[in-house]
C-alpha cells in the first residue's frame, strides 16, 4: 500500500513535533524491543503534547493508558497509534498523583482514565465521571495495582 | 408514561455475561443510559505479576472464552520479543490458522446471538449448527473445542499431521458453502434488515474520536485491520481483503462480520496450502532480560493490545491488556440515546460484547 | 348427545384441552424441523404443563395478590366459554344468531387480562410488556374484526353455524374473499402473540413481558389459556373461511375439519420460523397504514357483492 510512511518517518515526525516539549530528540526517549518509540515527558507537558500532535496529525488513536507503580513515582504510559505505535510516558509523584485529563482532546480516553484511577488512585483533573470502573462499589482497600498491597 | 429506569443486567436474557445498564425510558423511548461493569473483574493484570511467564500463559488464555487463543498468541509474541526469539515460520502459520478459525467461530456465534435477540430463532439455529463444523476442526487441531492451550513461549506445542490437514480441508469446503448460504440469507432477509438498518449509527468521525476498533469501526468506513497494518508472519505473505462498509449501523456490522468470515475461511485454506515445513518451537529461557514489549493483534472484535515490562526476573513486572470490547462499551454511550426499547437488544447485540475480556 | 357431554367432553373442555396439547406439539415440532432440529416428543406439552403445576407459586411483594390469581382464571373462563359456540366439524355446543359476536368478545378478554396482569405486577418488565400488549391490541384488533366480519356480511348472518352452512351452498369464504382470510390470519398471529408479533413478551427486550413474575400454577393457567386460544382461533378461522363444502360431503366431517385446522397451524408455524420480530412502532405502522385500509377495502367490496 503506497502512501503509508515507514516507521522512521513516523518516529521523526513525532519527535519533531514534541521537540520543544522534551529536552531534544534522543534525550529522554527509548524504544521497546520491537522498535516502538517511547518518549518521556514532564507531566505538565502531556496535554500540550497531545494537543500539538492532534493539530498536526488529526484525530489520534489512543490504544490505552498503562499505569505502573514504581516507588517513588507512578508511571503512566499513553500508547498511541498513527500507522505505527508510539508511547508518551509521564511520571507522577506517588503521594499526589494528579494529571490533567485528556478526555476533551481524545474522547476515547474516558474508560482508560477511569481504570487507572481505580487501579492506582491517580486523579485526572477535568474528567467528568471518575466512578469506579472495575472495582466493586464496596471496595475499601488501597488501589490494587499499588505495591503497598504486596503480602510476601 | 412517566420516566422509569429499566435495568438491563447484570442478569438479563439479552446478556451472556454480567454487565449492568440502567436505561432511562419514557414510554418506549430511551433518553439516557449508564453502565456499570466489573462484575467479572478477576484482577488478572495483578495476578500476572505474581506468576512466571509460562504460568501467565495459562492464566491469560482464560481472560476470555471466545478469543482465548489470540490472547495467548499476543502475549507470547510480546515475551518472545523481550527474549529476542525468532519463532519458526511453521509455528506462526499454525498460530494464524487457529486465530482465523477463532474469528470464524466468534462471528458465527455472534450471528446466532443477534438473530436470537431479534426473534429470528431460525438463523440462530443455522448459525450455531455451522459453528459446530468450526468447533470440530479446532478440536481436531488442539484437542479442545474452545480452549486450546496450544501456544508456548517460542512457538506451538502441537503440529498438524497430513491426515488432519486433509480432513480439515474438506471441512473448510463445507464451511465455505454454509457460510455463503448464511450470508445470502442475511443479505436478503427483509425482516432482519427492518430491525437492523439505521439502528445504532456511528459516524466515521465518532468512531475515530472514541477510538473504536474492529468490525464496528470497519462498518463505519474506517479502514483498519492489524493483520494488514502491522504485518507479521504469516500475514505478510498472505493475500486477503479487509472488509469495510460505510453505513455504520448494525446492518453494516452484520455484513462486515459475515464477509470477514468468508475471508477467514479463504485465509485458512491459504494457510494450509502454503504452510512451510520446519520446527514448531524454539526453546525459551526462564529469565527474561529487562525491557518493554508491545504486541498487538487483530482479535475477532478488534485491536488487542499487550504491554509487557520485564525487570530481568522470571516474572513480569507489569502486564497490561487492552481488549477491543472496551472502546465498544464506550461507543454504547453514543448509541443508547434517542432509540426505542426494542432497539436496545439490537444495539447490544450489534457491538458484540465480550465482558470477560473487558473486565479482565 | 347430552348437553353436559357436549360442554365437558366434546366439543367442549376435554377435547379443547387435548387439542391444545396436540396443536402445541405440532407447532413446536414444525418450527424445530424448519430450524434443522428434531423437536420435542409428543408428550412434551403435557409434561411441561404438569411440571409447571408442580412448581412453587411465588407472588413478589408489591404485586396485587388477588388480581394475580383472578386474571388467569378469568382468561381461561373466557376462552372455555367461547369454545361452546365454535363448532368442530359440524358438532356444536350451542348456537344462536349473534354467537360470532359473543365469541369475538370473549376471545378479546384474555388480551385485556394480559395487560392487567402486567399492570398489577411490580416488575418494570411487566409494565413495559403490558404497555406494548395494549399498543399491539389496538394495531391488530381492528383489521381482525373487520376481516372476520366479512364472511358474516356475505352470509347475511352472525351465527357461525349459518356461516358454515352458507359456504356449503356457495363456496369457501377463503376463495370468495381471500383478502379477508389473509388479514384474519395476520390478525390471529397478533392476537396469539406469536413470533413475529410476540412483541409484548419479547424475551430479549422485556424478559417475559406481563408474565415475568408469574410462576407455578398461575403460569400454568396462563399457558393453558394461550394454547387453548390458539386452538379456538384456528377453529374459528376454519369455520368462517373453510366451512362445509359440497366437494367433501361423502367424507366424514371431523377428520376433514382437523386437516383444515392443521393446515392453518402449518401456516402459522411457518410464519413463526421465517420472520424476525417486528418493533412495536413497525407493527403499529403495519396495522394502521396497510392492514386496516385493506380490511376496509375488503369490507366495501363484500358489502357491494352482498347487494
Amino acid at each position: 500500500m503506497s502512501g503509508i510512511p515507514n516507521r522512521d518517518a513516523i518516529n521523526t515526525l513525532v519527535l519533531r513535533l514534541l521537540s520543544n516539549l522534551t529536552a531534544g530528540p534522543g534525550a529522554f526517549t527509548h524504544t521497546t524491543t520491537d522498535g516502538e518509540l517511547v518518549i518521556q515527558l514532564p507531566a505538565h507537558a502531556l496535554r500540550p503534547a497531545v494537543s500539538c500532535l492532534i493539530d498536526e496529525i488529526g484525530i489520534l488513536h489512543l490504544t490505552t493508558i498503562t499505569g505502573e507503580d514504581l516507588p517513588p513515582h507512578i508511571a503512566l504510559r499513553y500508547h498511541f497509534w498513527h500507522h505505527y505505535g508510539f508511547t508518551l510516558e509521564i511520571e507522577l509523584p506517588r503521594d499526589r498523583p494528579v494529571v490533567a485529563s485528556l478526555v476533551d482532546l481524545v474522547p476515547g480516553v474516558a474508560l482508560y482514565e477511569r481504570e487507572v484511577h481505580d487501579m492506582l488512585g491517580v486523579l485526572f483533573e477535568g474528567h467528568p465521571d471518575l466512578r469506579p470502573l472495575l472495582l466493586p462499589d464496596e471496595w475499601q482497600g488501597p488501589p490494587p495495582l499499588r505495591k503497598e498491597d504486596t503480602h510476601g | 408514561m412517566a420516566r422509569t429506569i429499566v435495568p438491563i443486567g447484570p442478569q438479563h436474557p439479552l446478556l451472556k455475561e454480567p454487565i449492568a445498564f440502567q436505561i432511562v425510558v419514557e414510554g418506549e423511548q430511551v433518553t439516557d443510559s449508564t453502565m456499570r461493569m466489573g462484575y467479572v473483574h478477576r484482577g488478572i493484570e495483578r495476578l500476572c505479576q505474581e506468576r512466571t511467564y509460562i504460568q501467565n500463559l495459562y492464566l491469560l488464555e482464560r481472560v476470555c472464552g471466545i478469543c482465548s487463543h489470540v490472547h495467548a498468541v499476543t502475549y507470547c509474541r510480546g515475551v518472545e520479543s523481550l527474549l529476542g526469539l525468532e519463532v519458526p515460520l511453521r509455528a506462526t502459520y499454525l498460530r494464524a490458522l487457529l486465530c482465523e478459525l477463532e474469528r470464524i467461530h466468534s462471528h458465527l456465534l455472534w450471528l446466532g446471538m443477534l438473530a436470537r435477540n431479534i426473534g429470528l430463532d431460525t438463523i440462530f439455529m443455522y448459525a450455531w449448527r455451522d459453528r459446530e463444523i468450526v468447533l470440530d476442526i479446532m478440536e481436531a487441531l488442539s484437542g479442545g473445542r474452545v480452549s486450546h492451550a496450544i501456544n508456548t513461549i517460542g512457538g506451538v506445542r502441537q503440529d498438524i499431521t497430513p491426515m488432519q490437514r486433509e480432513v480439515i480441508w474438506g471441512q473448510l469446503d463445507k464451511l465455505d458453502q454454509q457460510v455463503s448460504r448464511l450470508l445470502r440469507v442475511v443479505e436478503h432477509e427483509r425482516s432482519l434488515q427492518a430491525r437492523t438498518r439505521g439502528v445504532g449509527h456511528l459516524s466515521l468521525e465518532q468512531v475515530r474520536r472514541y477510538c473504536v476498533v474492529g468490525p464496528i469501526a470497519r462498518a463505519s468506513g474506517l479502514d483498519v485491520d492489524l493483520r494488514r497494518d502491522e504485518p507479521r508472519p504469516p500475514y505478510d505473505r498472505l493475500n486477503f481483503d479487509v472488509v469495510t462498509h460505510t453505513a455504520g449501523d448494525v446492518w453494516a456490522r452484520t455484513l462486515v462480520r459475515m464477509q470477514e468470515t468468508l475471508v477467514s475461511v479463504q485465509l485458512c485454506r491459504e494457510i494450509l496450502r502454503t504452510m512451510p515445513d520446519g520446527p514448531i518451537a524454539v526453546s525459551a529461557r526462564r529469565r527474561v532480560p529487562p525491557g518493554e514489549a508491545i504486541s498487538r493483534s487483530e482479535a475477532p472484535r478488534g485491536e488487542l493490545f499487550y504491554y509487557i515490562r520485564s525487570d530481568g526476573s522470571d516474572r513480569p513486572a507489569r502486564v497490561k491488556i487492552r481488549t477491543p470490547t472496551l472502546p465498544s462499551l464506550l461507543s454504547l454511550q453514543i448509541q443508547l440515546k434517542a432509540i426505542t426499547i426494542a432497539d436496545i437488544s439490537v444495539i447490544l447485540s450489534g457491538v458484540d460484547l465480550c465482558i470477560a475480556c473487558a473486565d479482565r | 348427545m347430552s348437553t353436559w357431554f357436549r360442554i365437558l367432553i366434546f366439543p367442549g373442555f376435554a377435547f379443547l384441552f387435548i387439542a391444545a396439547l396436540a396443536f402445541e406439539w405440532i407447532d413446536r415440532r414444525m418450527i424445530a424441523r424448519f430450524q434443522g432440529r428434531i423437536g420435542p416428543p409428543w408428550y412434551q406439552p403435557l409434561a411441561d404443563l404438569i411440571k409447571l403445576l408442580a412448581k412453587e407459586d411465588i407472588v413478589p411483594e408489591g404485586t396485587n395478590k388477588f388480581a394475580a390469581a383472578a386474571l388467569p382464571i378469568l382468561s381461561l373462563t373466557a376462552v372455555l366459554t367461547a369454545s361452546l359456540y365454535v363448532p368442530v366439524g359440524g358438532i356444536k355446543g350451542a348456537s344462536f344468531e349473534g354467537d360470532l359476536i359473543i365469541v369475538l368478545f370473549l376471545l378479546s378478554l384474555p388480551a385485556l387480562a394480559y395487560f392487567l396482569a402486567g399492570w398489577v405486577s411490580s416488575s418494570i418488565y411487566s409494565l413495559l410488556g403490558g404497555h406494548r400488549s395494549l399498543l399491539q391490541y389496538f394495531s391488530y384488533e381492528v383489521p381482525f374484526l373487520m376481516a372476520v366480519a366479512c364472511p358474516a356480511i356475505l352470509s347475511d348472518s352472525w351465527s357461525i353455524t349459518r356461516i358454515v352452512s352458507f359456504q356449503a351452498q356457495t363456496a369457501w369464504h377463503a376463495l370468495m374473499q381471500p383478502l379477508a382470510f389473509v388479514l384474519a390470519l395476520v390478525g390471529l398471529i397478533g392476537k396469539l402473540k406469536r413470533d413475529p408479533l410476540d412483541i409484548p413478551k419479547a424475551k430479549s427486550e422485556v424478559v417475559a413481558g406481563p408474565l415475568t413474575d408469574y410462576s407455578g400454577r398461575k403460569l400454568a393457567l396462563w399457558h393453558l389459556t394461550m394454547t387453548m386460544q390458539t386452538v379456538l382461533g384456528i377453529f374459528l378461522l376454519v369455520n368462517l373461511f373453510f366451512g362445509e363444502s359440497r366437494f367433501f360431503n361423502p367424507m366424514p366431517a371431523l377428520p376433514i375439519f382437523g386437516l383444515k385446522a392443521a393446515a392453518i397451524l402449518v401456516a402459522l408455524s411457518t410464519a413463526s420460523a421465517l420472520y424476525a420480530r417486528l418493533r412495536i412502532d413497525q407493527l403499529m405502522d403495519l396495522g394502521w397504514r396497510i392492514l386496516a385500509p385493506l380490511a376496509l377495502l375488503q369490507m366495501l367490496v363484500t358489502l357491494w357483492i352482498a347487494n
